[in-house]
């Protein structure tokens, strides 16, 4: 049966939808991470144009976002201090990106510079990601090696507006995670994802918070910045397809039990491990794409 | 300016139904119409099949032309470059009167029956179209280059399409064109122009429209979502917000 829908315009397969978020919806719940930088390409992919793609999984991230932060709501594992401050700067970079997406898309240059942000970020995390699972999986192997000091002093630490966080007893400047936050903001935007991928290890290696605040904390901000997002392409752009987000997410939410349950068989570093290849092909993919000379140099947008 | 265009688009054939008036009737009538009036775009819409019919005046030997013309949009042509490795798109051209949808039926190949400067004449095919770009003023032979492009684009996206032989007369007299609609297909009004053509003339013409337009919820999401767009955005937020929470709490217990 197929759907039309109503936004993005196109007529897909109701089965290749919710197979599609059920698909993405198991390596989320597998790996614990939102998927929104495997959804957004697919969506492309399978001919959604790209500022729906963008502004429909904000909305769905808004949903995943919700679910997941509830475990860690309850288990105490949000610092909303910290939060606050991150929310901040996640809806003044996710405002620019909003605007920059439109300006870009305007002047025809919005595939390249979502296809670039997806090589260089995606890449650079999943090469690292691979690096550390390797050598943790390097380690188990021989143990007794124990890491080195994981908080160091800097140039950061002299920032002004220094500020306590009780929960993720830290005392450092506000303007820390509240730039980080802003820039992941504007990656959200243009990427159409939550961003958990570059937050969740700057705020363990960059802020220094303990491991078991970070994600409730990333997820608790990730849900303001995507419905930031929502409401602003709603407002500016009228792409956000909620017919599309629905199906997806009904797609994802039984995807990622399943996930959930597999994802406890295996072991930490091989599940990161996994996840940084999958990462480094998407980056990889997206990368050749760019390179390889098109079938025809020319292309048409309808832009009604 | 739609109601403009369509005043202007009626002026104009007022006139020509005044001086069509002065020519000595001829026996030549030509009547076309639609299997539909209307092409609904509702949620299970996957494209649509109609059929152009119609009756003609002793066409055993002559041909037939459909023309199905599609609203003109914003459309703009881009054209990619290498920049230091990289594929980017570093020249674009806005169409100013690019129609959305030109399928063109014939009974047979048109360059057969017709010369290009009849072609011309008639502005049949894309190439007659009279397709100026919005900004830049190209030469002439750098326009056909992207007016070629642009024709490649769309004939992939199955928006336009030249069909020969895809008119066939019956007995002289009736004829019949299957026409399919693609699922990307945009809302607006489609024109349809039936050319009956014997010996490289023009002798018998007639013009129909159907309109394609959004039905049912998806229409109604479309219109909630252009115009009242600050509810739409309040609304899919707190849906997506509902729906997390109802898929933590529906998980929580199993």
């Amino acid at each position: 049966m197929y759907i039309y829908l109503p936004i993005a315009e196109v007529s897909m397969h109701i089965a290749v939808v919710i197979g599609l978020g059920g698909g993405i919806g198991f390596l989320s719940g597998m790996f614990g991470v939102g998927g929104g930088f495997l959804m957004t390409p697919m969506l492309i992919f399978l001919g959604v144009p790209p500022a729906v793609a963008v502004s429909t999984e904000a909305n769905q991230i808004v949903a995943s976002s919700v679910s997941g932060v509830l475990a860690h709501w309850r288990r105490g594992n949000v610092d909303f201090k910290m939060g606050a401050v991150l929310l901040t700067g996640g809806l003044v970079g996710s405002s620019l990106g909003v605007l920059l997406f439109s300006i870009l898309r305007d002047i025809g240059q919005i595939d390249l510079v979502i296809k670039l942000s997806y090589v260089v970020f995606l890449g650079i995390i999943g090469a690292l990601m691979l690096m550390e699972s390797v050598r943790a999986i390097m380690r188990t192997r021989q143990p007794g090696a124990r890491r080195s000091k994981m908080h160091q002093h800097n140039w950061m630490h002299g920032l002004p507006l220094k500020m306590r966080f009780r929960k993720s007893k830290l005392y450092i400047s506000a303007l820390l995670p509240f730039f980080l936050a802003a820039f992941v903001g504007v990656l959200s935007a243009i990427m159409g994802v939550g961003g958990g991928f570059i937050l969740v290890p700057a705020m363990i290696y960059l802020l220094g918070m303990p491991t078991y605040v970070v994600i409730g904390t990333s997820l608790f901000q990730i849900i303001f910045v995507t419905a930031n997002i929502t409401l602003l392409q709603s407002v500016q752009t009228q792409t956000v397809d909620f017919v599309l987000a629905g199906l997806l997410l009904f797609g994802a939410v039984i995807g990622a039990q399943f996930g959930a349950r597999v994802g406890v068989k295996l072991r930490g570093e091989q599940l990161r491990g996994l996840l940084a290849l999958i990462v480094l092909m998407v980056s990889l993919k997206l990368g050749f794409d760019l390179i390889v000379t098109p079938e025809d140099v020319f292309s048409v947008e309808i832009l009604k | 300016m739609i109601s403009k265009k369509r005043l202007s688009s009626l002026f104009a054939s007022l006139i020509f139904l005044w001086a069509t008036s002065f020519v000595p009737v001829s026996a030549n009538t030509l009547v076309a119409d639609l299997s539909l009036e209307e092409v609904a775009i509702t949620t299970d819409f996957n494209g649509e099949s109609l059929l152009l019919f119609g009756a003609v005046d002793n066409a055993y030997e002559d041909d037939i032309i459909v023309e199905f013309k599609g609203p003109a949009l914003k459309i703009a042509s881009r054209k990619k470059e290498q920049i230091s490795g990289i594929w980017v798109n570093r020249q674009t051209v806005n169409w100013r009167n690019a129609p959305s949808f030109y399928h063109l039926f014939s009974t047979r190949a048109i360059d057969d029956f017709l010369s290009p400067e009849q072609q011309r004449e008639l502005a049949i095919g894309y190439r007659n179209l009279g397709l100026r770009p919005q900004n830049s003023s190209l030469p002439a032979e750098g326009l056909n280059k992207w007016i070629e492009a642009l024709n490649r684009n769309m004939v992939e996206r199955g928006l336009w399409f030249q069909h020969d032989g895809g008119v066939t007369i019956n007995r002289g007299v009736l004829f019949r064109a299957p026409v399919s609609l693609p699922a990307n297909i945009l809302p607006g009004d489609y024109d349809v122009r039936v050319l009956h053509i014997k010996g490289g003339k023009l002798i018998a013409e007639d013009r129909t429209s159907i309109q394609v337009a959004k039905r049912g919820i998806g229409a109604f999401i479309y219109q909630a979502a252009h115009e009242y767009s600050v509810f739409y955005g309040l609304f899919a937020i707190a849906f997506a917000v509902l729906a997390g929470w109802a898929a933590a709490a529906a998980f929580r217990k199993t």
